[in-house]
């Protein structure tokens, strides 16, 4: 297997037998090793978007799944108020968690990125460790230290700042520090490569051009940074917009986010058109939101 | 003569639109040293690719000892390929690395033994066998490139620029070393490079490609003596290279009149008067000062520059017209004449002046 | 180094922030009373005991294991030759294939889920093992795929090609170069894969039947319904395992492809 290339036989230059005898052989190689793959995907992703769309426009009448074609699940959603309430809180959610791990984040990867070879890889490590730490874990661990007995009101307690014990849980607050602890490392690692990519003898540049540490942050890190920038908050915005697990252990009945919406009308209601509909909305506007991110700030993953 | 054993016949490869190589023909006898000497990009590497079988002629047949290799993957032909950056295995060790040809071979475990060892031994390495890739030098690893080609006992070696990465010392003794080696084994040879001192150096024959056809091909002697176009002479060797206009032709003398100047010439080949061609004159047939006064073509220059080269010394001239060149002098000679900035005469005798048509003078 | 001090607490502080929860699961293991209070009156071991003995965990246990062993199979087999073709070859519209392996990763797992469940609804599966891989398989992929390229593109194909010119087949090269080389990324895409398809929840959550439960629905349940600190226990354990899996992932991935 060498680099091979697929050539398009449009265009009509002359190719000669044995070439083309290469170029079928290669050609086979490559359906070969893609046929699994795309299988797979088809089966998957691609039938299931498709079963999604269909199902999104089917009726439910008397708690019955029926085939008929309707758009009310559409209306619903684009109507009802509740439903556009749900969207602007997730996305002030979302919003909230990507501007708070960006402003955490970068000043760590910063400080990370800086660091010699030795500490770098144990910090690099340290990072890993709870992002490899199950979601569902580390979610409810927050249960406990946000609790009333739990750990952080112990210690405003003993420290003198309250008498009775705080109602952490099932607040927008409580979501909202959940999150960004799961979505931290999600934002560090891509400002730790771009960071690290970056010649340190540029900022030296910059300073010794006359520079103080605030200009050089802001007309020489962070414009050369900007890509890591922009990945790590478009990774986080979206992941946390169809956060499920945390609003749903740590929020309250006012803290719902979309993706807690869908599941309840799927797994409750048994609404399955109706959530799929909501499904396929959200689907749409994710898509939507990458789409203009990625013409904004015009990079390839 | 012997059967060749290596034979392009009217080889050609496009790319797309692009024309990599164009009708290329030739013939290797067995046993020779042959070199594709080339700039970058002039179709020599996709020539040697073609005869390995990694690229498949769009026209054109290849044989090797014989046999036609058409539609034959690289591993059915009786060729061995030293890569450019060696691309040795780095999970093996150098014994495994010489022994894979024998094993895909399925030869038995004690003949690949004993080939290994031979080969090991004509490299010189002899007690490298165990060592890992990343543990040798950058010469180590270019023998054992060699080694592992070799003891297949291809038909035909190619070696595509396996020196560029070594330094000046380092190369020209490995040079040597790959003259030895083809001399004892008495394989093919097919040296790909863009280096015309190394071509010279080593080959017994040299092809010079160009945009994908071969502009001559010879002994290193005649290509340096009597290069067939004007390519050749400024790629190989330095030349002084003038165009001008045919004033008079008589048989196998002319006349060609440059700005300010008329100079006789040597011509081979048929052509009118008035057409247009190039003159090169080698920078070491040319005399200055006293020995110029009694050249056949003599003209005043004025003294730009002097580089000095250790035993010798280039000289930048130009005539009053704007004629440029290079003139080389022993250091000996350099005494007797003046310096920077003065004018001196140099000269050059018709024989020395070489004629080629202009059309042929693109690089 | 004064200058620093601002840098230098706020990283102490993340890290504390980001470990903390972790190791309150840890200390809150050995607390011996039942209503998970802080601070701990009494440390004892017995709801690791209790987190032993009980069948449901052990059930969950095997089953997460099964699942995520099945799925870093396939996902390892699938993402490896998809690697392949995109690194060894050029080809029209390479760019969207690529995006297409990797879009399960940007996409809301929600959604995924409800495909999913829809999928196996249409098929008449009652939710089951299957589809539960094949979501896994889905989310694993990307990591796989991301992987097994970076270690192919860490050795060239001229590799290969030397090895074509002495002898070896396609699969001779396969078997004696490409897979030898790869072998590191491959294993270490294999153990990311096992380890997303071990931790997944929604996925699983939305679409096994009531007869498969792996060890994040079961963590679940045990909050929602039947709070008991041998979550605590089996948790700490789980988070044990998984540092298990993340050094075998480094030591796996510190050897060289190329020279």
């Amino acid at each position: 297997m060498t680099m091979s290339s697929i050539s398009s036989l449009n265009n009509s230059q002359y190719i000669g037998d044995d070439e083309q005898l290469a170029e079928k052989r290669q050609r086979r190689q490559l359906v070969g090793l893609l046929t699994p793959g795309a299988v797979w995907l088809f089966a998957f992703l691609l039938l299931p978007m498709f079963v999604l769309l269909a199902m999104s426009f089917n009726s439910y009448i008397d708690a019955q799944i029926i085939n008929e074609f309707t758009l009310e699940n559409y209306r619903r959603i684009f109507t009802e108020p509740v439903y556009g309430k749900v969207v602007l809180r997730s996305f002030t959610i979302a919003i909230t968690v990507t501007a708070v791990t960006l402003l955490l984040g970068y000043p760590v990867a910063h400080f990370i990125a800086r660091k010699t070879s030795k500490y770098k890889d144990l910090l690099f490590l340290a990072l890993i460790i709870p992002f490899w730490t199950s979601i569902v874990i580390r979610t409810y661990a927050w249960k406990i230290l946000l609790g009333n007995s739990g750990m952080v009101n112990y210690l405003l307690r003993e420290a003198g700042l309250i008498d009775l014990p705080v109602q952490f849980l099932f607040s927008t607050s409580a979501v909202v520090v959940g999150l960004v602890h799961v979505f931290l490392p999600f934002m560090i690692m891509p400002l730790y490569a771009s960071l690290d990519k970056l010649d340190p003898s540029l900022e030296e540049a910059a300073s010794d051009l006359g520079a103080n540490r605030i200009r050089t942050f802001l007309r020489v890190t962070l414009p050369l940074t900007l890509p890591g920038v922009a990945m790590g908050s478009l990774l986080v915005f979206i992941l946390a917009l169809g956060s499920f697990l945390t609003p749903d252990l740590l929020g309250g009945t006012n803290t719902l986010m979309i993706s807690n919406v869908i599941q309840a009308e799927f797994l409750e209601s048994g609404n399955w058109p109706f959530g799929g509909a909501m499904a396929v909305s959200f689907l749409c506007l994710s898509l939507v939101f990458i789409f203009s991110y990625n013409r904004l700030f015009r990079f390839d993953q | 003569m012997l059967q060749p054993d290596v034979e392009l016949t009217g080889i050609t490869k496009h790319f797309g639109s692009v024309v990599a190589v164009d009708n290329v023909s030739f013939a290797i006898p067995r046993g020779d040293f042959f070199s594709l000497l080339g700039p970058s990009g002039c179709g020599k590497t996709t020539i040697m690719r073609m005869i390995s079988g990694f690229e498949q002629p769009t026209r054109g047949t290849i044989e090797i000892a014989g046999q036609n290799m058409s539609g034959k993957k690289p591993y059915e032909r009786p060729t061995n390929l030293v890569f450019q950056h060696l691309s040795l295995f780095p999970h093996m060790s150098v014994a495994q690395n010489i022994a894979f040809g024998l094993e895909m071979k399925r030869t038995s475990r004690t003949e690949t033994d004993r080939q290994v060892a031979r080969m090991l031994e004509l490299v010189h390495l002899a007690d490298y066998g165990q060592r890992k890739i990343s543990q040798l030098s950058g010469g180590q690893k270019q023998r054992v490139a060699i080694a592992r080609a070799l003891v297949n006992a291809p038909a035909v070696l190619l070696l595509d620029e396996p020196l560029g990465a070594l330094d000046l010392k380092l190369r020209e003794q490995m040079q040597l070393e790959l003259k030895r080696i083809q001399r004892e084994v008495g394989t093919t040879f097919i040296y790909v490079t863009h280096d015309q001192k190394e071509a010279i150096t080593m080959s017994d024959k040299i092809a010079v490609v160009n945009h994908g056809r071969i502009e001559q091909m010879d002994s290193a002697v005649e290509i340096y003596e009597n290069p067939k176009t004007a390519f050749v002479a400024n790629f190989i060797g330095e030349t002084n290279l003038l165009e001008g206009n045919l004033s008079l032709v008589n048989g196998s003398a002319a006349t060609v009149s440059l700005p300010g100047v008329d100079i006789r010439a040597a011509l081979n080949f048929k052509a009118a008067k008035g057409t247009g061609v190039s003159l090169s004159v080698r920078p070491e047939s040319l005399v200055m000062g006293q020995g110029a006064t009694s050249a056949t073509n003599r003209l005043n220059t004025r003294i730009e520059d002097i580089v000095y080269l250790g035993s010798m010394a280039h000289y930048r001239l130009v005539s009053q017209e704007g004629l440029r060149f290079t003139a080389e002098v022993t250091q000996k000679a350099m005494a007797e004449l003046p310096v920077r900035g003065e004018t001196v005469l140099i000269g050059w005798e018709p024989e020395d002046g070489r004629l080629f048509e202009t059309r042929q003078a693109a690089a | 180094m004064t200058r620093d001090l601002p840098q230098r607490l706020l990283t102490t502080l993340v890290y504390v922030f980001l470990f903390m929860p972790i190791i309150m699961v840890v200390v809150m293991s050995l607390n011996a009373s039942r209503y998970s209070v802080f601070p701990v009156p009494e440390w004892s071991f017995v709801w690791y005991e209790k987190a032993l003995e009980d069948e449901t965990i052990g059930a969950a246990l095997k089953n997460s294991l099964v699942i995520a062993l099945v799925s870093a199979v396939l996902a390892t087999i699938i993402g490896t030759t998809v690697s392949i073709a995109l690194v060894r070859f050029r080809f029209r519209f390479q760019n969207l294939v690529r995006s297409a392996f990797m879009s399960p990763l940007i996409f809301p797992e929600m959604i995924l889920a409800v495909m999913l469940l829809i999928l196996s609804a249409s098929l008449n599966l009652q939710g089951g093992f299957w589809i539960v891989v094949a979501g896994h398989v889905l989310v694993g992929l990307p990591f796989v795929i991301t992987v097994v390229s970076a270690r192919l593109h860490g050795f060239d194909s001229s590799l290969e090609e030397a090895a074509q010119d002495l002898g070896a087949n396609e699969w001779a090269t396969f078997r004696r170069i490409t897979m030898p080389l790869a072998l590191p990324g491959i294993i270490g895409g294999g153990l990311l894969a096992f380890t997303t398809s071990f931790d997944n929840f929604i996925i699983t959550y939305l679409v096994a039947g009531s007869d498969v439960v792996t060890i994040p629905i079961k963590i679940y349940s045990m909050i929602r319904l039947e709070f008991s600190p041998k979550l605590h226990a089996f948790s700490t354990a789980i988070v044990f395992m998984t540092l298990c899996l993340l050094f075998l992932y480094r030591m796996v991935l510190r050897r060289q492809a190329s020279y």
